[in-house]
């Protein structure tokens, strides 16, 4: 009996090694699900606080670039405004203003106060939460395309998925030809992207624009994203790998806008009945 | 003895925040990608027991993997170095006491070259795998790490001599 409690003693670091191995397996399988990412709530105040206060004194340092990239931003704003009321110059009545086209996005500006690039999963950090009107799953977009999507708010935080994540993908399209790819980054390049599903047939030029097909409830359509960098050749599967350089630098964002679609209910619901559908005629 | 723990506390807070505020930040080429907070459990005194070095590895590697959003692939790889801390400081320094302090003014800068570049490279070897999690990529996982372990180990090294003086090296034993 003495022997025995002597050889647990004696391996009793190990096994309590293996307990804590396990844990932190635990935590971390636990923590990459994609939306029960909730062992710890990434935008918790504590986290959200001290990068909080980090961003604040950093922004002083950056103000020149933020000026510079708002001024090029209002200039596009104006520009389009601008072209929009030349286009309705007598500002007519629409036969079918019934119908809320126009109203279906709002966004929010929101500043970024933490934002990681180097790993496999990357996540941002915002300063705006449930308290300003954020919810899961809105897209948030930069001012140089799309940025990536809320999955944990806190209420004066929220955490996104930023696009540089394993789990992430866009639904994009081709500006020109229209074909449409689903857009993933898998590193280790922030810079680059690869379009998949787009048919093997299709020959992309270099510097052909890539933009968001807004066939998720994530994006509205045709907001850039990036160009055509080069096609891979891959005789294996049927499709071609197209590999994107991206117009957002993930290591400069500052700014970013949260997108609220005001329809997303809406199309979840359509889904919804669509899918109980499809499950009784099956049953049938 | 006495002032050991205040030393423990500052190196503790200052690995912490130069990985959260300044290293995290750092990734040239996807390949260098540094970690400087294991070296606190690496380089902890050896007059603690091994059961308390793991769960102090632990909560500490708990805290910076939630500041670094990796939540998991940092205790992963810091309890791993804790446990295997003796047995390489066994293989490495066979007469050295049962509770020395480890600093490069009691062992040399060599030893403590030699030993954290040892420990570091498989650390940085778990987390990155633990990281990426696909083995295809074994070759990019291992120079990544090399790399990372290089530019950790002189950044640590260039710290201590920009930060503690040459009289205070002698007494704080960082």
């Amino acid at each position: 009996m003495g022997n025995i409690i002597k050889i647990l003693l004696r391996i009793f670091p190990f096994l309590f090694f293996i307990f804590l191995e396990i844990i932190a397996l635990y935590i971390l399988f636990k923590n990459n699900e994609y939306y029960n990412a909730g062992f710890v709530n990434r935008s918790n105040y504590i986290v959200g606080n001290l990068y909080d206060n980090i961003a604040s004194t950093k922004n002083y340092f950056g103000l020149r670039n933020v000026n510079d990239s708002l001024a090029s931003e209002n200039a596009k704003l104006l520009q389009e405004l601008f072209n929009n009321s030349r286009s309705n110059p007598f500002n007519f009545q629409d036969s079918l203003s019934g119908i809320p086209i126009n109203n279906s996005y709002n966004l929010t500006e929101a500043k970024v106060v933490s934002n990681t690039i180097s790993n496999s999963r990357n996540y941002l950090i915002i300063n705006k939460g449930s308290l300003q009107g954020i919810e899961v799953d809105m897209g948030v977009i930069g001012p140089k395309g799309p940025v990536g999507v809320v999955i944990q708010v806190s209420k004066n935080y929220a955490c996104i998925m930023s696009f540089l994540n394993k789990d992430a993908n866009i639904s994009a399209r081709v500006k020109s030809s229209r074909q449409i790819g689903v857009l993933k980054w898998q590193g280790p390049d922030i810079r680059v992207a690869s379009l998949e599903d787009i048919p093997k047939h299709v020959k992309l030029k270099k510097g052909e624009i890539i933009e968001t097909s807004g066939f998720s409830t994530f994006y509205p359509e045709g907001i850039v994203i990036g160009k055509v960098l080069n096609q891979v050749e891959d005789n294996e599967s049927n499709f071609a790998e197209i590999n994107i350089l991206l117009n957002t630098d993930f290591s400069k964002l500052e700014y970013v806008y949260v997108i609220k679609n005001n329809q997303y209910k809406e199309l979840k619901q359509m889904e919804r009945i669509i899918d109980t559908a499809m499950q009784t005629t099956k049953q049938e | 003895m006495k002032n050991k723990i205040p030393n423990i506390i500052f190196t503790a807070f200052f690995l912490f925040f130069t990985q959260i505020l300044f290293v995290n930040n750092i990734n040239f080429f996807g390949l260098f990608n540094p970690k400087l907070f294991p070296i606190f459990i690496i380089l902890y005194p050896r007059s603690i027991s091994n059961i308390y070095l793991l769960i102090i590895a632990f909560i500490y590697a708990f805290i910076v993997d939630a500041f670094s959003f990796t939540l998991g692939v940092g205790i992963f790889a810091t309890v791993l170095i804790a446990f295997l801390k003796p047995y390489i400081l066994k293989i490495m320094h066979n007469r050295m006491d049962e509770d020395a302090t480890l600093s490069i003014t009691l062992q040399g800068k060599n030893f403590i070259a030699r030993y954290l570049f040892i420990t570091l490279f498989i650390f940085h070897l778990v987390y990155f795998f633990t990281e990426i999690g696909q083995f295809y990529n074994i070759f990019y996982i291992i120079i990544k790490a090399l790399f990372s372990t290089i530019l950790a180990l002189s950044l640590y090294f260039i710290f201590v001599f920009m930060f503690v003086s040459q009289s205070q090296r002698r007494e704080v034993k960082l």
